[in-house]
């Protein structure tokens, strides 16, 4: 998380790139891939937007794809809040993503939590309902 | 790069959704069942829309009935 008071928005090179594996094409595996992991989030995501905001559903996410403590403890540890719990909406796409880790692996559960974190094209969104 | 990933979304099986489920029920304690609840019945819905729907539901009937977590009582008689 950005801390020097600039919108988190303004430097997210690091999940776009991790975010590409859910768009480009390659072979297939027999473990989920970071796209069918991306639309498996795709309804706790939804929720987390609805309830709150996009923006807070999506710095959420890039909350948790840059924490590495969530990473090294398999959801583990979440990112916390200054009250020093984390957040309910960090709990709830965590519930759903940590149960995709023994199926996707943890860099394809990363590479969708990036997707959801950055992309903003409704158009896009779409595509992972709708295969091309 | 992480491996697998193409563009076909594929839809899970009943083996892959059930796993899903139980991970989402086996959530570690210290997130409030409130939040499991709701995460459960979300994914739950979004399964249904893209799976085989006689998957998702043998996969939840699967999990509710393995599942010793009376706080998650209302998934299990959510569609009774």
């Amino acid at each position: 998380m950005l801390t020097d008071g600039t919108y988190w928005k303004d430097k997210i090179d690091d999940l776009r790139d991790l975010a590409s594996c859910v768009l480009v094409a390659s072979d297939t595996q027999e473990k989920l891939s970071a796209r069918t992991a991306a639309r498996c989030l795709m309804g706790v995501v939804s929720l987390v937007a609805r309830r709150w905001t996009m923006d807070e559903m999506q710095r959420t996410c890039a909350e948790l794809v840059r924490s590495e403590k969530v990473w090294e403890t398999s959801f583990g540890l979440l990112p916390l809040e200054p009250n020093g719990i984390p957040s309910e909406r960090t709990q709830l796409i965590a519930v759903v993503a940590r149960s995709l880790l023994p199926l996707a692996g943890p860099e394809n559960v990363r590479a969708a939590l990036s997707f959801w974190a950055t992309e903003t094209d409704p158009g896009v969104w779409t595509s992972l309902v709708d295969p091309q | 790069m992480p491996q697998g990933h193409e563009l076909v979304t594929r839809p899970l099986t009943r083996t892959e959704i059930s796993q899903v489920l139980r991970g989402m029920v086996d959530t570690p304690t210290e997130v409030p069942r409130n939040a499991v609840n709701a995460a459960f019945w979300c994914t739950l819905e979004n399964l249904t829309h893209w799976c085989n729907p006689d998957d998702v539901e043998a996969a939840r009937r699967d999990v509710a009935a393995q599942t010793v977590d009376y706080s998650l009582v209302a998934f299990r008689i959510g569609y009774a």
